[in-house]
């Protein structure tokens, strides 16, 4: 079938991939070839593994803002969204925060005054206001209030209250009965009560007429005035305190937005790249070689090592694969290595088996095959180091092209949420867009982001593979 | 070798698949105990329902009750050879499958409210049926007149683009190309739904029905034609180009026949056995990417009830699906098996002398 007999048609693997690289594709797919194995190498330098590893807990996610937008998206819309503000009160080299604490005399008892301080120049309000206590108290539980103050003078009583745990969060935005005092707010302001209010808008509206929904509110951005978040406490142990950190969520985070679990895609993407990379080039270049080697064991001993070996794969390429697959990951939940070696079992013969079969009939017959036979070469040794390095070069093409199918094998279980329990792929993310409605809603970085990578890594590959098939398998050449 | 002994063969090897598909499906589930633990628990819950139900037993103290299901719970799992070593037992699981004997669902069921695997499953089979078979046609017919026309103009700018073309869609799967189909039809543009097979509620007038469901279908069909006309049509052309260079076509050329009863006759007919080689691979591979396609489109049927089940943890379902698809690739692979014997003129000679 295929002609590689001619003189000066055979081609070893280097020659064929510096002829590759000369041309324009073969030169596109090795710069992008060249930056995913940068960025995978580098992957710990870019993203810390922790980060990774801490995908799927929560705590490790919650100074992120949910949903947000890339912050790159501020050009597209020329508009500038706000970034995430986190103040700590027990950070106190930060100059925005101030915390007095004033003694009563003669006991054991003390007030605490924190205000932490902030500008706001951005053009559109922020997505939520949450503020996390860390309170160390003994047998009575603090007394605490909470206020919201506006750079216009606007003062609003958010909390008041006992602390009834050493560590609590008030969600100011979301928390129905923190809401209320909002509602209560703009009820002053206008004097009657409206039916929706936006939380996160109210806070950082020019106080006034429409200051409840975003369609209506300005925003009131900082000049001289800054907005202030005061909070005092009355604590009654003598080793008592409290420490306040307000988190203003942004609308934009890093480079590739969040997710709906406040989740950065980035890290997805940067981890994804050496697992989608190292998956689809094992899992392509195992299966093809071993392949092959049935081919051209088939083709040398003939008889019923052919007989059987045919047999096997003329059955093996209609078993559902996926099918039995999604059992197995079902029934196993197995991780991505695990998933790599099943992947490799379940296509021991395959298409590959019957070209290499053909090519190495022709290879049999040829004269320096004799040569070795005739002086006494075992077949395995004939095999392995006459005929398979031909092979090789023949089948090279078809490895190169076939490792976007394994990658996309990875993505089709993940989006089936039979992916990899722990570890974030590439699949598993855009599998959660889907789940979450990004499509529906529009979070087009949350589906758009993760797919272009996969999509340069496949057309990387399917463009190399293309280019060496073209150079190594001539025939298809165009005419 | 008789026409016979031919398709006896062909058979044998298909029948062979469907057992080893099969027999592998059960072995890979049964390897913790899995399906035993499944089918006791089925019988179990059978036995239960009867003898609650049956007048003799049913004012019997609880205690007593139990004892009698117990007793027949020993007795029926002798009858259906349960207490046999595993390699009996697994062939026992084995007839039934093949015999589409798939149990009961655990959590789903069929619109009709039957919890039986066999009836969701047959529920489900014609919506992906419809959807699939639809796009495969589409496909062939498509494809080849798309791939025989530019096989006559090599290197023009159409051929060039299918090429190119081909190599990007064949690389990365049709489900793929789907999301950014929904992207752009259904969010953006809004021209198309975002899935499912008709609106809710349905529409009550049957034609206004139909043409709810072609409206459904149109996004799923669009991306299945888009992604798989290319590949197809460069295979085709490859093996027209091949074709066209073989000696029989310059002999006819020399004894100065028609170029159309050249190109009809001499060229394309010859080609159409591998192209149909080609084109039964492309269909088998893309099976499996209807599973994720439907996935994707909201498609209810077997890849949507794949998933289903899934999120329900119904393993029942899942494995019966599996030996389903099995039937399904086996039935796929026969029926063109039989195309390509009336397309090879060798095997049609072969039927006529044998």
């Amino acid at each position: 079938m295929v002609e590689t007999s001619e003189a000066g048609e055979v081609f070893t693997l280097k020659r064929a991939l510096i002829e590759a690289f000369k041309t324009k594709s073969g030169m596109l797919s090795a710069i992008i070839l060249a930056f995913f194995i940068i960025v995978s190498i580098f992957a710990g330098n870019i993203v810390s593994y922790d980060k990774a590893l801490n995908w799927n807990n929560p705590k490790a996610w919650e100074e992120l803002p949910r949903l947000a937008m890339p912050e790159w998206a501020c050009m597209i819309y020329s508009k500038n969204f706000p970034r995430t503000i986190i103040i700590d009160s027990r950070n106190i080299e930060d100059y925005r925060v101030i915390k007095v604490r004033t003694p009563v005399p003669g006991r054991n008892s003390s007030s605490v005054f924190i205000e932490e301080v902030f500008e706001y120049e951005y053009d559109d309000f922020p997505s939520e206001v949450s503020v996390f206590f860390d309170v160390k108290f003994g047998d009575i539980q603090p007394k605490i209030e909470v206020y919201w103050v506006k750079p216009d003078g606007s003062e609003i009583l958010l909390f008041k209250g006992l602390a009834k745990l050493h560590n609590f969060t008030l969600y100011i935005t979301k928390d129905p009965k923190l809401v209320e005092k909002l509602y209560e707010y703009v009820e002053e302001v206008y004097g009657h009560r409206e039916e929706y209010i936006a939380p996160s808008v109210v806070l950082f509206a020019q106080t006034g007429e429409g200051m409840h929904t975003p369609e209506t509110a300005k925003v009131l951005k900082t000049d001289v005035e800054k907005y202030k978040l005061r909070v005092k406490a009355d604590l009654y142990g003598k080793d008592d305190d409290i420490n306040v950190k307000l988190i203003v969520y942004g609308k934009v985070h890093g480079f590739a937005g969040t997710d709906d679990r406040r989740r950065d895609i980035f890290v997805a993407m940067v981890w994804g790249i050496p697992i989608a990379l190292s998956f689809g080039v094992v899992a392509s270049v195992s299966i093809s070689l071993i392949q092959a080697l049935f081919g051209a064991m088939a083709a040398w001993y003939g008889g019923v090592v052919d007989n059987v070996i045919s047999r096997l794969t003329e059955i093996y390429m209609i078993i559902p694969f996926l099918p039995i697959l999604i059992v197995i990951s079902f029934i196993y939940r197995l991780t991505i290595w695990m998933l790599l070696l099943v992947v490799v079992a379940l296509s021991l013969f395959g298409g590959t088996v019957l070209t290499i079969r053909s090519l190495v009939m022709q290879i049999k017959t040829e004269s320096y095959i004799e040569a070795a036979i005739s002086y006494g070469a075992s077949s395995w040794r004939i095999v392995l180091i006459y005929i398979m390095p031909r092979v090789i070069s023949v089948i090279f093409p078809g490895i190169v092209m076939s490792v976007p199918a394994y990658v996309f094998l990875e993505a089709a279980l993940a989006l089936l949420n039979l992916g990899d329990p722990t570890f974030p792929t590439l699949g598993k993310v855009i599998s959660d867009s889907l789940n979450g409605g990004a499509v529906y809603h529009g979070y087009w970085w949350w589906v758009l982001l993760p797919s272009s990578v996969i999509i340069f890594i496949a057309v990387a590959f399917a463009l190399l593979g293309y280019t060496l098939d073209k150079i190594v398998n001539p025939k298809l050449r165009e005419q | 070798m008789g026409a016979a002994s031919y398709f006896a063969k062909k058979l044998a090897v298909l029948v062979i698949t469907l057992l080893i598909a099969s027999y592998l499906t059960i072995l890979i589930a049964n390897m913790g105990g899995f399906i035993d633990d499944m089918i006791k628990s089925m019988l179990l819950e059978d036995i239960t329902i009867e003898v609650k139900r049956n007048p003799q037993y049913r004012n019997l103290p609880p205690v007593e009750q139990k004892k009698i299901i117990d007793a027949i719970y020993e007795v029926r799992i002798k009858q259906k050879g349960l207490d046999k070593p595993f390699i009996e037992r697994s062939l026992i699981y084995l007839v039934d499958a093949l015999s589409l004997n798939l149990g009961r669902a655990m959590f789903l069921t069929s619109d009709t409210g039957s919890r039986n695997v066999r009836d969701i499953i047959i529920e489900r089979l014609p919506v992906t049926v419809m959807l699939f078979t639809t796009a495969t046609v589409l496909n062939f017919i498509l494809g080849l007149l798309l791939g025989i026309y530019i096989s006559m103009r090599p290197g023009s700018l159409l051929d060039k683009f299918v090429i190119f073309a081909a190599v990007v869609f064949s690389v990365i799967p049709a489900w793929f190309y789907g999301i950014f189909m929904i992207l752009i039809f259904a969010s953006t543009l809004r021209l198309f739904p975002y899935g499912g097979l008709v609106s809710v509620p349905p529409p009550e007038d049957p034609v206004m029905y139909f043409l709810d469901m072609l409206w459904h279908m149109a996004l799923p069909l669009m991306t299945w034609v888009m992604v798989g006309i290319t590949p197809t049509a460069y295979g085709t052309r490859n093996l027209v180009l091949q074709t066209a260079t073989e000696d029989f076509v310059m002999v006819a050329k020399a004894k100065g026949l028609p170029e159309r009863l050249i190109r009809n006759r001499y060229i394309i007919r010859p080609s159409l056995p591998p192209i149909i080689t080609n084109f039964s691979l492309a269909v088998i591979g893309s099976w499996t990417g209807a599973i994720i396609s439907e996935r994707v489109f909201n498609w209810p049927g077997l890849g949507t009830l794949i998933y289903q089940a899934i999120e329900a943890l119904d393993a029942p379902v899942i494995i019966g699906v599996s030996v389903v698809y099995a039937y399904l690739l086996v039935l796929t692979v026969l029926f063109l098996d039989i195309i390509y014997s009336y397309v090879d003129p060798r095997i049609r000679a072969m039927i006529r002398g044998g």
